[in-house]
């Protein structure tokens, strides 16, 4: 299994609030394939800045309420 | 399974059915006493190369039709597959040349030379095609 990225999203729940928007809609307002969205939905992809910007455009929300990073803690450091 | 992953596993069984059918064809003239000799292959090899172009090309025209949506269009994510399935076949492909001019340089005979850098390019498609459907299935 790939290593799941650091970065977690809400884009599931954002299609919820709007109206449950399909993925098939989000991704055409996009301009991404239904693939690669339900990639990033699932977190298996981390798409470009430009996408992720694009992605919060069509929710109207700022890009930090769609995408979240977490970094993992550093070895040998207490978390 | 998406459009990309079909693609891939139909390179995957063009190439490994055509590989199959040229083994047990060469191991057949073995076999049989003939002298394994590039003028005695070739008759083979072209054949090998025709058929695996042929089912290729059949693969994706299915692939097309039924997927016509998504064949038609890529984006982002495509290309990045893109570059990491060249990366890893260009690997496979650069390793089988170093083989390859290392069989030149100890004189090995010139049909085994060509099975070399065949095969290299045969496995380096492979690679790719793995490589391809394992990138759409798990993540890039």
């Amino acid at each position: 299994m790939a290593k799941p990225t650091a970065i977690t999203n809400q884009i599931r729940t954002l299609r919820f609030h709007a109206n449950e928007m399909t993925q098939a809609d989000l991704a055409r307002q996009v301009g991404v394939t239904r693939q690669t969205l339900i990639a990033i939905e699932q977190g298996k992809y981390s798409p470009s800045l430009e996408v992720a910007f694009k992605i919060a455009l069509v929710f109207g929300v700022p890009l930090e309420e769609v995408f979240q990073y977490q970094p993992e803690p550093e070895r040998g450091k207490p978390a | 399974m998406t459009a990309g992953e079909k693609s891939a596993v139909s390179v995957i069984a063009a190439l490994v059915v055509v590989g199959v059918g040229y083994i047990h064809n060469v191991l057949g003239m073995a076999e049989a006493g003939e002298a394994l000799t590039m003028a005695s292959l070739r008759g083979s090899v072209i054949m090998a190369v025709i058929a695996s172009v042929v089912i290729i090309v059949a693969g994706h025209i299915a692939i097309g039709i039924v997927d016509f949506k998504e064949i038609d269009f890529t984006d982002e994510r495509d290309r990045l597959i893109t570059l990491k399935v060249g990366r890893n076949a260009g690997a496979v492909q650069g390793f089988t040349l170093a083989l390859a001019i290392l069989g030149f340089l100890i004189e090995m005979q010139p049909v085994v030379l060509f099975h070399v850098v065949w095969a290299g390019l045969v496995i380096s498609e492979l690679v790719g095609a793995g490589s391809r459907f394992m990138l759409y299935r798990r993540g890039v």
